[in-house]
Formats: structure tokens, sequence, C-alpha cells
């Protein structure tokens, strides 16, 4: 990549990127101090941002979604939970009747 | 190529960036340096595989000298320098002079030797000799026997080369397990960095024992397995010079005292110019320039003003790239601006229209449902569904920048509490919420939202927790983390709680119906009376909200992943590195760190000032949490009365009987379970407060 390549990547990078406006000025107006370096550390450093931020962006949308998710199953589990209750409760009755009748019978 | 080089207020690591996908994690403790690479996958952006275990390999070093003689073309001057000090840390190679010994015993080696001052210390780690420490002279000096010294068999002078290599494996042993223990205690000991540390210690360990072994067998004429039991001495080295190499440490988890013990144990004397360029770093995070000296054997640290003039010294960005930067900065900036605007100015399309209705009916809907607004709850959730599909296809055609990303912006320099209340701001979904009320305004926050709020509030947890001086995740208490878990499941509890009492209502009401068609058939066979119904139901309450907790754990987990991502000590220290350095070359740098402080402690100020809390979690019992939170609302020895007042409005708001005050509710009170979601009665907290002038 050429310096004129590097340098037009920069100011790409750093018009969208998410540092403080104050910050970005500073750079800007200073840029007449800059060796070759400084663009390569500056260029890095903006690549990395973007790439960083796609990487938090989709773990946060995979957050979302495995939360709605885990809290779905959640639903289906309890539901599920309480029907087994329901069962055992009824199961009880019904031996306790039998237990009854056998009692009776004898 | 060399991106740049910094090191590190606490951990002293440095991370030189050579290629654009490739990271090098270099640890000099100020004197010495090693170092691991790891190749950053394009796709994932994450740290995936050690390219370079360890810097006493060879062929292991060959890729990082490849790329530093590939620098050195384009920058001769660091790449010289950079590539000076890779070498002086990889050690030379042993002098190749050792053939033309004559044969004398070990035992007269070691007298020989002794009386030149030095010591054996065993295999490992060969002759040293104490010295008097001095200045810029480092504590101890190791000494590979020479033929006319010691004038040693081939074997045993073979030998010593081995041990005084092995002794240079041994201290860089140190240097990853420091570098391990380091990222295990910040990062947790299941960071990738941490593991490829550990991992290539282990192995570099292996490859030491091995190396011993061989060597032992070679002297000893030994056939038999390489296992480590079968080779003594090597375990005795170790046994014998503990501070040389800590078993015990090496044994994760790490605590603080592991690391201090660690980089105690390398630390070499400073010199009074290193001593002052490490505190000038410290203070300032201030990025130095790291250089080998002349003798190319060490650090040398520049301070401010050297940096400064080197500098100066090299060229200037030609003033054409300078012209390019700034123009393809404004044309991206005014394009941003103009895709902006037409956004606001543009016609709105069917789906945004549809959306706009949506958000009525929403309204709408919550007015209708007022003080009830489980009624129409159902009806919201649909239409918001629908709302959230409607807005997602729209955010999809927004270049790179997705509302996730909008979520996150500033996390480095400004902190994510700002951005939250940008996005609060922003929100359409937030802005009829505000319209309908507070309590329509629950159920109306989508997931997103909630995050938002999480992740903000956990960041607030974050420097309220290092405002206290805590800064490790193990000195989080169980009370920090419950809030967390609260606050990230605060709307999803609520709905579930919800799902929860419509559960048992319709379990109850299967019961009873099941109970009837028993009474029905089997007459007064059937004993099971009331009681026994409200005791299962309880049990079933207790179990529901055991799933409940269940998935509350599996959240906090998750998001203290997502949460370790956005760090915003790893980005400044690993994203905008390089920006820092940038700004400091443009000599703004006091600006930049002056701006940082000042979001910092902006942010730090907002999150330490008493605010009434909208939930807590019960401690005990209602009459404990009640007394605890007006303690920690600064009321000295709270009185009888006054937790009355305050748990009353507890059993009040949250609908809890207590039979003592024949308050009736569901829970009752003595069957709450510990750490039970309370809503604070913010009205009478007041009122408390303000009648003892708080």
């Amino acid at each position: 990549m050429t310096i004129e390549e590097k340098a037009k990547k920069c100011g790409e990078l750093l018009a969208i990127s998410l540092l403080d406006e104050e910050i970005k000025k500073i750079i800007l107006e200073g840029i007449g101090n800059f060796t070759e370096g400084d663009l390569d550390r500056l260029m890095f450093s903006l690549e990395q941002e973007d790439e960083h931020l796609g990487l938090t962006a989709s773990q946060l949308t995979n957050f979302d979604k495995e939360q709605d998710k885990g809290w779905d199953q959640l639903v289906v589990a309890q539901k599920k939970k309480a029907d087994e209750i329901v069962s055992d409760f009824s199961r009880q009755i019904e031996k306790n009747v039998q237990d009854k009748i056998r009692e009776e019978i004898k | 190529m060399i991106n740049t080089l910094f090191l590190f207020k606490d951990t002293r690591i440095y991370t030189l960036v050579l290629f654009d996908n490739t990271q090098y994690y270099l640890n000099i403790n100020r004197s010495k340096l090693c170092y691991m690479s790891k190749e950053i996958s394009a796709e994932e952006n994450k740290p995936s595989t050690i390219k370079v275990p360890v810097d006493v390999d060879p062929e292991a070093t060959k890729p990082l000298i490849e790329a530093l003689n590939e620098f050195q073309k384009k920058d001769p001057a660091i790449g010289k320098q950079a590539l000076e000090s890779v070498i002086a840390a990889h050690g030379e190679a042993p002098t190749e002079a050792t053939s033309k010994s004559t044969k004398i015993s070990f035992e007269e080696d070691k007298q020989i030797m002794a009386d030149r001052g030095y010591k054996y210390k065993g295999p490992g780690i060969g002759f040293m000799k104490e010295q008097i420490k001095k200045p810029n002279e480092v504590a101890t000096e190791i000494v590979v026997p020479q033929e006319v010294q010691s004038g040693s068999s081939v074997e045993s002078t073979k030998s010593q080369e081995t041990l005084a290599q092995l002794s240079v494996t041994q201290h860089n042993l140190l240097l990853m397990e420091q570098s391990a223990a380091f990222y295990s205690l910040h990062y947790g000991k299941d960071d990738p960095i941490a593991r490829d540390f550990a991992t290539a210690r282990q192995e570099l360990e292996d490859k030491m024992r091995e190396e011993l072994f061989q060597d032992w067998a070679k002297q000893s004429g030994y056939t038999g397995s390489p296992k480590k039991a079968e080779y003594p001495e090597a375990d005795k080295t170790n046994a014998d010079n503990e501070e040389k190499l800590s078993e015990a440490v090496s044994q994760a988890p790490y605590t603080e005292e592991d690391l201090q013990k660690l980089l105690e144990q390398s630390k070499k004397p400073e010199n009074v110019d290193e001593q002052e360029a490490v505190r000038q770093l410290e203070e300032t995070f201030q990025p130095l320039i790291i250089q080998t000296n002349e003798s190319g054997d060490n650090i040398v640290i520049l301070n401010a003003s050297e940096a400064t003039a080197r500098h100066k010294e090299k060229p200037s960005l030609p003033k054409e790239a300078q012209d390019i930067l700034r123009d393809a900065h404004k044309q991206e900036e005014d394009s941003l601006k103009e895709e902006q605007d037409s956004e606001s100015r543009a016609p709105k399309t069917p789906e945004q229209n549809r959306a706009d209705e949506l958000r009525k009916e929403i309204a709408r809907l919550a007015e209708i449902g007022g003080a009830s607004p489980e009624a129409v709850s159902s009806d919201i959730v649909r239409i918001q569904i629908e709302l959230e599909k409607l807005e997602k296809g729209r955010r999809k055609k927004h270049r790179g920048w997705g509302s996730i990303k909008e979520r996150v912006k500033g996390l480095a320099t400004v902190g994510f509490w700002e951005v939250h209340q940008a996005e609060r701001l922003r929100s359409s979904t937030k802005e009829v919420a505000k319209d309908v009320g507070a309590r329509t305004e629950e159920i109306q926050k989508t997931t997103t939202l909630n995050l938002a709020d999480a992740l903000a509030e956990a960041e607030k947890i974050q420097f309220a927790l290092e405002a206290a001086g805590k800064k490790k995740d193990k000195e989080k208490t169980a009370e920090d983390i419950e809030r967390l878990s609260t606050i990230i499941t605060k709307d999803k509890m609520e709905q579930n709680n919800r799902v929860i009492d419509e559960t048992l209502k319709q379990a109850e009401s299967e019961l009873l119906r099941r109970l009837e068609k028993y009474r029905n058939e089997f007459g007064e066979r059937i004993v099971t009376n009331d009681e026994a119904i409200a005791q299962a139901m309880n049990n079933l309450r207790v179990e529901l909200q055991q799933l409940q907790d269940g998935q509350r754990e599996t959240d906090v987990h998750e998001i203290q992943t997502v949460l370790r991502n956005i760090d915003p000590k790893y980005w400044r220290r690993y994203v905008y590195g390089g920006v820092e350095a940038a700004v400091w070359a443009a000599g703004g740098y006091l600006a930049w760190t002056k701006l940082a402080t000042e979001k910092a402690i902006a942010t730090g100020v907002k999150v330490i000032q008493p605010t009434l809390p909208g939930d807590i979690n019960m401690h005990n019992t209602i009459w404990q949490s009640a007394k605890e939170l007006l303690v920690n609302h600064g009321v000295v020895n709270p009185t009888d009365q006054e937790v009355l007042q305050l748990s009353n409005g507890f059993a009040d708001i949250n609908g809890i009987g207590v039979k003592e005050w024949s308050m009736f509710g569901n829970p009752m009170d003595t069957i709450m379970k510990q750490g039970y979601l309370l809503k604070v009665p913010k009205v009478i907290l007041k009122t408390v407060l303000s009648a003892r002038g708080l």
C-alpha cells in the first residue's frame, strides 16, 4: 500500500470512527507532525476499531438472540414442570383412593 | 510492518504489531524480553493460533526476524534496533570453541570456578557469581565455562552449554508464567491469551525437561524412558531453586500474590534513568519508544523529551499525503452527513408509515391498559415484534454501522453511559414509552433496549468498583454479580414472573378441577384439602423460580463474556493504542489525557452519585432489607418507626402478604426466597430521607 493509499484510508476510517470529535480534530490539525510510522499506527488502530466493533456487535446480537431463546425455553420448561406437579398430585390422590378402597375391602 | 510498540502500565508487557493480522506479545520485565505472537483471524479478528511459542528456538524466531528484516527495508533505523532487541533477547548461541579442552573432573571444574568466585547452582542454572549491585549492572552473572577456564571434557563442556541455555529457558519460563498470571488475573483463567501463555510455558517446560534428560542420559549412559520421574536432578533443581521457578505458582488460577511473587523473581536493579522512565510511564500512560542500548543487550526506555527529539529526526508525512488524508476525511464526513440528512428529509416509506401506526397502536393499548397493563400486554408484545422487524429491515440499509454498533459508540473515549443516554433519546420505541407512562414503559422495552440498559448498568458497576479500588473479577462480590444479574434480566424476569403467576393459576385451577372430579367419583374417600393444594402450589412456585434462577445465571455468564470485550481499558490498550501514539505525535497528547481523564471522572461521578434504586434484592427479610437500604442512604441508626414505615411500603408496593400487619398478598413474607426482587417504595424512602434532612 502506498503512502497516499494509506492516507486516504486513514481519512475515511477517521471520519466514521467512534473517536471523540475533539480527538479527531487534534489528529487532523497535527497531521503535519506525522511520520509514516504514525500514519501506520493510526490506520492500524482505526482498522482494529472497526473490526472490534463488528465483533462486539455480533456478540451483542448473539446475546440478544440467545437470551430470547433461553427465556422462551424457560417458559416451556416451567409449563412442563407445572404439568408434572399436577400429574404427581393427581397420582397421589389416586393412590390414596386406592389405599382407602383396599382398606375398605379388608 | 511494525505498527507500534507499547509498554503497558501495570504489566510491562509490550505489544509489537508487525503485520496487519499478527500481534506479538512481548514481556520485557524492564530488561529481558520474550515474546509470543498471535495471528489475528481476518474474519473474527480475535487471537486464534500461536505462531511463535517462545524465543529459545531459532526456528521459532524465524518469522519474527524475517518480519523485522522486511521492516528494516522500509525503516532501517527502527528496524535495525528492533531486530537487535529481539536477537539480544533471544540470546546468542554458545561459543563454538569447546573442542580444545583438557579433560578434568567436574569436581575440579567446580573448584576452579569457586576460586574465581562462582558457585555451581545445579543443572539448568550453571555457575553464578554474586556481584556487588551497582546501577546499570545486573545482580548475577551466568557464566558458561570455557575450556581455558575450566578445562573440562568435551562432554562436560557441552553439558554446561546446555545448562547455560537452560538457564535462559528458565528465565523465559518465568516470563511466560508472569504473562499467563497477568492475563489470567485480569481477564480470567479462560482468557485465550492467558491460556496460550500457559500452554506455551508448559510446552517450553516440557522441551526443557527433554533437553535436560537427553543431556543427563548422555552423561550417565541411561537408556530408559525419558519420564520426569526418572530424571530426579531436574526435579531437584526446581526444588532447590524455588526463587528461579516456582511450581506452586504454576497452578491456575493465579492470585495477585502469585503474580507479585513472579514479578519479584526476575526483578533486577534499575538505574536512575530507567526508574524515572518507568515512573513517567506509569503515571501518564504516555507511549514510550523502546529501543536497544548501544551494546544491544538491554532495553532503553526513552522519556518524553527524548522520544520527541528522535521523532523530529524522522521525515514528516509528505504534504500531498496530508492533503489526501484531510480530503478523504472531509469527503467521508460529508457523505455521512448527507446520508443522514436525506434519511430525515426523505418521504416515509410504507414500512415507516406502518411502523408509525404500530407505535400509535402501542400507545393506545397502553392507555386502555391503564392500571392493569397485563390485560393488553400480549397485544403490545405482538405489535412490538412486528415493529422490531420493520425497524430491523430499515437498519440494514445503513452503511457499515448498524444500530448495535451505535450502542457501543464511544466506549474507549467516552464510556458506555453517554452512549446509552444517546440511545435513549434516539430510540423511537422509547419515545412511545415516555408518552404512555412508567408502568407501560416496562412492557414496551425491546430486548435491545433492555440490553443497552444492562450494559450501561454494568459499566457503572465497573466504574464503581474501580472507584472503590476493586479491579479484579474475583473481588467483585456476590452482591455485585446479583445486581448485574438483576439488571440484565430485569424485564425478562418481570415477564417470566407473569408467566409464573399465570402458570400457577392454571395449575391450581387444574388441580381443583381434578379434585372435584375425584370427589364426584369417589366421594368421601378423597381426603385432600385446600391446604395440600396450597402446599403443592408453593412447591411449584419454588420449582419455577429455581428454573428462572438457572436462566438468570446463564445470562450473567454470557453477558460477562460480552462485557469483557467492551472493557474500556482493553480498548484503550489494544485498539486505540495507535491513535494514542498518533495524537502524541500530533502534539495533542496532553489534550488526549486530559480529555480521557475528564470523561472517566465524569462517568465515575455519575456512578457514585447517590440515586434512589428501582429494585433491590431482599436480604433475609423485608424488615432487614428496609433497614439496610436506609443505612445505605445515610440514615444512621434508623429507628424502628422508620424501618416499619419503609417495610410497610415494600409490602404494599410489592403486594406481599404480612400476617403480623394484617396485610394480604402473594407471596406471604414468610415464604419469600432470599434475593426476592423488591420494588423500592421510592416515595416513602424519599419521605424518610427528607425527614432526616438527607
